[in-house]
């Protein structure tokens, strides 16, 4: 019995140490990092593995930077700015296309599939170079909106604008969210969605009431899996905008990691930002845990 | 003031760095042994207790127990010879050629920015012969003993042919440590048919301040010392090494002030930014220009692209090449180096990079004529004489340098 006991939770084993390795260990060296000091004559990062020998000066300015009108708070309300509103465009583009998939497209579903992975089969950091061609002042976006008489001349798409980094940060992590939205959908049994038409509501009513309760945890799923890396993402904005106008946290990580005798500031950052990120993804669990505990009662 | 600044005193920082000098091995060793370690009084020091080199005060820099030079004589190994520089920062052709000459192998690896070379190189993990480094890093990397004296006996071509000026400059006097590689200037580059040129404000670098119409088509180079610089010497701050928190701070606000006016960039692809017409204003560096006839549009001629630099007081600098301390073939590296210095190789590298070497017997008004370099960009080209008035770039204290970059966050925040 002993050995039935284990054979399962044995499985979760490869987890829980891929977990370790490359989770618990790494973000305890951040940790030991951000409270740690600098070597006195190269200025890299010396970790303090030992708590009680942790150093909270770099956590405290840190904080206090980030009160109000200071320099983290502005970059902070930016990046949440504008994960907040490419998520929605997320949504709002990934949501159609993962409903037509699960409850329309029938023949072509698994070409449709295809289409959607093909996306994955290119690097993220060259699909975004990819774009510094087609949106140049010449490029091929900007002759084709001229030739058809959209633009009367080149737009600078490149010059540094909010719109063009979260356009481009739609155009990055939506097939990341199509995916667990279409696994979502496809699961809810038709004859829900049937019932509910049956029972005399309109589609819409009907989608409203039905479907999209039932999708919500793919939503959430969805949006967990694009918004944490967009925080982080500073590579976007470098290649997009490059404009200290568009500037998002994980380009002030990256400015602090990449030299100087600050690197302990980088570090206090990431867990400022892993601690926010952290308040987001309880709610995702919690909600999880709630929806797994109910019973589909439609 | 910025919170994260903290108030550091001339006292305190010359104590930290003394007692990072202390922590060094072998440091307090080599001053008992009467090593040269420049003028100390007055001196600040840099990391490692080094004093910061500066032109009115030059610096031999210590030779440390365990860290001497190779001895004279011996022959080059066999070989692969294993070189840690930037991107496309050498010509392939020049390193078939020394292959061929020596009958070795040589790896090239390159590193995008010298914070990440570092990096790699003092965690022990890589082990190279060669690095390209800057005179920025050079007293820690010193200090650290991350490479080793020359022996010039296999170095005639350091005498022979680079500058007087370079041949025993003032960062490393007598050149125990370092060759000099590329000269460069940074200037401002802008498109002819698109804006005014620099030379018809009162005051040039306002051309990035004034330009109307300009907004997103302005950009600084993606280097906080560069950038912060430029925003000095437009304020006419000569000093462009100075730990003043009222003047970093000052010219930190200047360049928030162009991306509220202007929406500035900061990037380093001013090579292609310009020719391409992406930009039309840039801060830029004099071998990226030299160079911008590849990048031109099909039909667009290169003289739209100007290039411009103070007459005197600009920007000026140079790379270096060094051999690591735990080089396994010093001696082919050190052949290596001289090779580099030789004036048909170093004319071969120009051709390739746009950054001019600092030879003797290499004539600007030739590299023009030779189509080196096209005539309308003729300021992108270094003499030597420049070194003597220009201002160069060059290492801080560590309070400094957490001054400079708490500036550069707060400007590169967009607040």
């Amino acid at each position: 019995m002993a050995r039935r006991g284990l054979f399962w939770p044995l499985f979760a084993l490869p987890g829980a140490v891929w977990l370790v390795l490359f989770f618990l260990i790494p973000f305890y060296a951040v940790l030991s990092v951000a409270f740690g000091t600098v070597d006195p004559i190269f200025q890299g990062p010396v970790p303090v593995w030992n708590p009680f020998d942790w150093h909270f000066t770099t956590m405290r300015s840190v904080l206090e930077q980030l009160r109000p009108g200071q320099v983290f708070w502005t970059v902070f309300v930016r990046t949440f700015a504008y994960v907040g509103i490419a998520l929605a465009g997320c949504l709002a583009i990934g949501y159609p296309v993962a409903y037509y998939l699960a409850r329309h497209a029938r023949r072509t579903k698994a070409l449709l599939l295809v289409l959607l992975i093909i996306p994955f089969w290119v690097s993220y950091l060259m699909r975004m170079l990819a774009w510094i061609g087609l949106l140049l002042p010449d490029g091929l976006v900007n002759r084709s909106l001229v030739d058809i008489g959209l633009l009367s001349h080149p737009h600078g798409w490149l010059d540094g604008q909010p719109s063009s980094v979260i356009f481009a940060l739609v155009y990055g992590y939506v097939p990341y969210l199509i995916l667990p939205l279409f696994a979502t959908l496809d699961r809810i049994e038709p004859h829900l969605i049937e019932a509910g038409l049956d029972l005399g509501a309109s589609r819409f009513s009907t989608f409203l009431h039905v479907t999209l309760p039932l999708s919500k945890q793919g939503i959430l799923a969805g949006s967990v899996l694009i918004a944490l890396p967009m925080f982080g993402d500073y590579y976007t904005n470098d290649v997009i905008s490059g404009s200290p106008g568009t500037s998002m946290i994980g380009n002030q990580i990256n400015l602090f990691f990449q030299g100087g005798p600050q690197r302990t500031t980088g570090a206090a950052l990431v867990i400022v930002l892993a601690v926010l990120l952290g308040a987001l993804m309880s709610y995702y669990l919690y909600s999880t845990v709630r929806a797994s505990r109910q019973p589909v009662t439609a | 003031m910025h919170p994260r600044e903290r108030r550091s005193t001339r006292r305190r920082f010359l104590l930290s760095a003394a007692g990072a000098f202390a922590a060094v091995p072998g440091a307090k060793a080599s001053l008992r042994a009467g090593m040269p370690l420049a003028r100390r009084a007055g001196v600040p020091l840099g990391p490692g207790g080094i004093p910061l080199a500066r032109r009115d005060h030059p610096v031999t820099l210590p030779i440390y127990h365990g860290n001497e030079p190779i001895a004279s004589g011996r022959s080059p190994e066999k070989g692969p010879l294993e070189v840690f520089t930037w991107s496309a920062y050498i010509n392939p052709k020049v390193v078939k050629e020394f292959e061929q000459h020596y009958n070795v192998k040589v790896t090239v690896t390159s590193f995008e920015n010298e914070e990440e070379a570092l990096s790699k190189l003092t965690t022990g993990a890589v082990r190279f012969d060669v690095w390209f480094a800057t005179v920025e890093y050079l007293g820690k990397v010193v200090a650290g003993k991350l490479i080793q004296p020359l022996n010039h006996r296999y170095l005639p071509n350091l005498q022979a042919n680079v500058w007087p000026s370079l041949a025993s400059p003032y960062y490393d006097v007598g050149s125990r440590y370092t060759v000099p590689y590329v000269v460069y200037t940074t200037g401002i580059a802008w498109r002819r048919d698109k804006v005014k040129a620099p030379t018809t404000f009162a005051n040039p670098y306002d051309i990035f301040w004034q330009t109307p119409r300009s907004s997103g088509k302005v950009a600084v180079i993606d280097d906080l010392r560069e950038a912060l610089g430029m925003a000095l010497l437009r304020r006419r701050v000569v000093d462009v090494n100075t730990e003043s928190p009222a003047l970093v701070n000052r010219a930190g606000a200047d360049l928030s002030q162009l991306t509220r006016l202007v929406n500035v960039k900061v990037n380093q692809t001013d090579y292609q930014d310009i020719p391409s017409g992406a930009t039309w204003i840039t801060q830029a560096y004099s071998g990226d220009m030299a160079t911008s006839a590849a990048y031109m549009p099909k039909g667009v001629p290169v003289d739209v692209v100007g290039f411009w630099r103070p007459q005197q007081g600009g920007m000026i600098g140079n790379d270096i090449i060094t051999v690591l301390r735990t080089a396994k073939r010093p001696v082919l590296a050190h052949h290596f180096l001289n090779f580099l210095l030789d004036r048909k190789h170093a004319l071969e590298n120009f051709s390739f990079l746009g950054y001019v070497p600092p030879q003797k017997s290499l004539d600007p008004q030739s590299l023009i004529a030779q189509g080196y370099v096209p005539k309308s960009l003729a300021s992108t080209i270094v003499r030597e004489e420049e070194f003597r008035h220009d201002r160069t770039l060059l290492p801080l204290t560590i309070a400094g340098e957490v001054l400079w970059q708490n500036a550069w966050s707060k400007f590169k925040a967009g607040g």
